[in-house]
């Protein structure tokens, strides 16, 4: 009896190890199985992760043709120059490129880019400027003779210049404009739809009614007023062209809708939480997104921007009437020559008067004038 | 051999404390309450440890094999570059598009020093264009100099100094912009003089670079310490004026001609190409309106700076026509001459008609203008539509701008 009780009691025991052996292994084999996944995840980030943008020299499969256009001999062009480290004092200028998804599209040539941005922050001064530059406008570009601005993405990608469209896009607007631009990005529209809706969306004021109408969705009615919007609707906002100001009119839009994505970083405190998820969103942005900017200088401006207080920030567009003149040229194309002195008018108050290059450095906050 | 210290777990229990009776005298067998927590601290401290070497080894692991890949990643990234601009070079320089082609191999060097066959394609390029073939290291190496001090404020300063001496002056106000953002009011004026000083000389270096509106905003911002002499502001109207010249070339070839034919007669900027190519669209677009002596002299003013075989042609029939419209009988057997341009801009159209197509009114205006060093320009752009300009470029060492054209 005594011993068939030992030998229920030492099978209850030998069953209860068995069990906490089973525990013990199917932990330690998760344990190294999430090692392993542990080991690949920072595997990818360290070799996707390359400290100097996204794709520097390679160039994002954009699935179009890059033969060379016909007829068109470039001849002098200023390659780049890799970015300086940035050493949290200068002022930085960003260059935003919007791509015309027409062209992405179809895939037949290099696309043009669509809309045209000049972001600008100087760290001591605390103030902040953006200038929409229209797509028509008819400049010089380097190595090109004139033609409209948005070409230069374009040429720069037909030609596989060193650098790129970003580059050649950059050096056109520094000729237009005259200021340093270190850096660029060039973001496609699905691309930006998906930030949008990580920050959870936006909300814009709209000031006019206006007709929506999403990449492949629906169409819709703004009124005017504050609304939410998701990030197809924020595309389709700040593309939108008819009966709403058209090209100027969208400009405007769009540095709407740059100020409400800064607005909403500042006031749901989303930067943290995006800081946090950087890398993965890094990663996941990557194929629709092409800058020269690395991941530590994006966390490092975008910290930076959210402290410029929203009076300090001044913006306005290349447009009429005194900056633009409408011209047809013999081809019928309808485009906009630069009235030169009254561009550079603006470019002065966004950089020239909120420059550190001054006889004192105030950081007070300016008129906010918007031209 | 039990010890009550020893680890075993059965210990006598000492007399009168707890004892279930007073009478037992029987050793007895107590589980020891300190032996399981013993074992579940172990496998406290054990766990989070196994987890911890697990994660831990996988993650550095990870860093270093990816570190590693990334290096190998960018170096394939810089190769792969490299070969492509290569090849374009390659491919532009079988084309005759040696600019474009000097451009590549310049940027493959960038990348690569050493690249094979790159100085001596850059070589062919460089002589096609008429340029000093390179040596050995075409890309300029940084000329050695004292490694700035950014450890104290007197450092930076002397750093900017330093860099602001030698002619340095991006550097010098790299420097200084970082000494503000530390402490804006240190040696303030002294800093405010680099500044300036710094801002419009390398304004006007880009000037003189072509950087026109580069060289226009820094003089701008050297502006805001105090106005600026008048070498600079005449130099940086006349740069205005150009790039207001420039402003209608595509759009307006009237404008255009007109404009930049007053900024040709100080031949800088290439103006004068400009302007040739201004005149030639202008004087197209009068021939359609039938404007022949006018599209002539705008031909005329194209051949004067420009040479175009087989436009010269259609120049000459037009001038032809421009005659016979003017001459009573016209015989003329004249030819228009590329490649033939005196200084004088003189129409090389002969005819034996008694009435010949002329200027109406001739302009000498005197320009010099320096492409580097201490600028100088002097320009007298007295210019109409309807005159004949000499530009005369020279180089001086000493003049000073004393006018600039305005439209």
């Amino acid at each position: 009896m005594r011993s068939i009780l030992e030998k229920g009691k030492l099978g209850n025991i030998s069953c209860n190890t068995w069990v906490l052996r089973a525990l013990a292994l199917a932990f330690g084999l998760s344990t190294i199985l999430a090692g392993v996944v542990f080991f690949h995840l920072v595997q990818d980030y360290t070799i996707g992760y390359t400290g100097v943008g996204l794709n520097p020299f390679q160039e994002v499969d954009q699935g179009f043709d890059t033969t060379p256009l016909p007829n068109m001999t470039p001849t002098a062009v200023r390659f780049l120059q890799t970015p300086q480290p940035w050493d949290g004092k200068a002022r930085v200028t960003l260059l935003v490129l919007g791509i015309d998804y027409r062209d992405w599209e179809a895939g037949a040539s290099a696309p043009r880019s669509d809309s045209m941005m000049l972001v600008t922050i100087d760290p001591i001064t605390m103030q902040a400027g953006m200038i929409s530059i229209p797509r028509d406008l008819w400049v010089e570009i380097p190595g090109f003779n004139d033609n409209r601005i948005n070409t230069a993405y374009m040429f720069g990608e037909a030609y596989r210049l060193p650098g790129g469209g970003p580059e050649l896009a950059v050096k056109t607007v520094e000729g237009l404009l005259g200021v340093p631009i270190q850096y660029f990005a060039v973001i496609n529209f699905h691309t930006f739809e998906r930030m949008i809706d990580e920050l959870g969306g936006v909300d814009v004021e709209v000031k006019q009614r206006i007709m929506i109408s999403a990449i492949g969705g629906h169409q819709r009615w703004l009124e005017p007023g504050i609304h939410h919007l998701d990030g197809p609707d924020t595309l389709a906002y700040a593309r939108v062209r008819k009966g709403a100001g058209d090209d100027f009119g969208r400009s405007d839009r769009q540095q709407q809708v740059l100020l409400a994505v800064l607005e909403r970083m500042v006031r749901l405190d989303t930067l943290p939480v995006l800081i946090s998820r950087a890398p993965t969103l890094y990663q996941e942005l990557s194929t629709g997104v092409r800058t020269n900017l690395s991941l530590e200088q994006m966390i490092s401006l975008a910290l930076l921007a959210v402290k410029v207080p929203g009076e300090n920030i001044r913006r306005g567009v290349i447009g009429p009437p005194n900056m633009v003149g409408f011209y047809t040229r013999p081809d019928g194309a309808k485009v906009l020559g630069s009235v030169p002195d009254q561009i550079r008018q603006l470019r002065d108050l966004i950089f020239t008067e909120t420059s550190a290059f001054g006889p004192s450095v105030s950081s007070s906050p300016s008129n906010g004038a918007s031209p | 051999m039990d010890s009550p210290a020893g680890p075993d777990t059965t210990q006598m229990t000492p007399a009168g404390q707890g004892s279930p009776s007073a009478d037992d005298t029987q050793p007895m067998r107590v589980i020891n309450v300190t032996g399981k927590p013993r074992t579940t601290w172990k496998w406290l401290i054990a766990l989070p440890a196994f987890v911890f070497l697990v994660w831990g080894g996988a993650a550095a692991s990870g860093y270093v094999i990816g570190l590693d890949k990334r290096q190998a990643k960018q170096i394939q990234m810089v190769a792969d570059a490299s070969q492509e601009q290569f090849d374009l070079g390659v491919e532009d320089l079988l084309a005759g598009r040696f600019e474009l082609a000097r451009h590549r191999f310049e940027y493959v060097l960038s990348l690569a020093p050493d690249y094979p066959g790159a100085v001596e394609l850059l070589g062919r390029a460089l002589e096609a264009l008429n340029q000093p073939t390179p040596t050995a290291s075409p890309i300029a190496s940084p000329t050695p100099t004292e490694t700035p001090d950014y450890g104290s404020f007197e450092g930076m300063f002397q750093s900017a100094q330093a860099a602001f001496n030698r002619g340095d002056w991006s550097t010098a106000l790299d420097i200084l912009i970082l000494l503000r953002g530390e402490d804006p009011n240190y040696r303030l004026a002294e800093v405010n003089q680099i500044m300036r000083s710094g801002l419009r000389n390398r304004g006007m270096d880009k000037l003189f670079q072509g950087r026109l509106e580069e060289g226009i905003y820094d003089l701008s911002l050297a502006e805001r310490f105090g106005a600026l002499d008048s070498q600079a502001l005449s130099w940086r109207r006349s740069a205005e004026f150009f790039i207001f010249a420039n402003s209608y070339y595509g759009l307006d070839w009237s404008k255009a001609s007109e404009y930049l034919g007053q900024i040709c007669v100080a031949n800088i900027w290439g103006a004068c190409s400009k302007y040739a190519r201004a005149a030639r669209e202008y004087g197209n677009e009068l021939l359609d309106e039938e404007e022949y002596c006018l599209a002539t002299f705008n031909y005329e003013q194209f051949f004067t700076h420009l040479n175009d075989d087989k436009f010269a042609p259609t120049a000459t029939e037009v001038a032809i026509v421009c005659m016979t419209a003017t001459a009573p009988s016209p015989t003329p057997t004249s030819t228009m001459t590329p490649g033939t341009i005196t200084p004088e801009g003189t129409l090389t159209v002969t005819s034996t008609s008694s009435s010949t197509f002329t200027p109406s009114s001739s302009v000498s205006p005197t320009s010099s203008a320096t492409t580097g060093g201490t600028p100088t320009a002097t320009e007298t752009p007295t210019a109409t539509s309807s005159a004949t300009r000499t530009p005369t470029a020279t180089k001086t060492a000493t003049e000073t701008p004393t006018s600039t054209p305005s439209p």
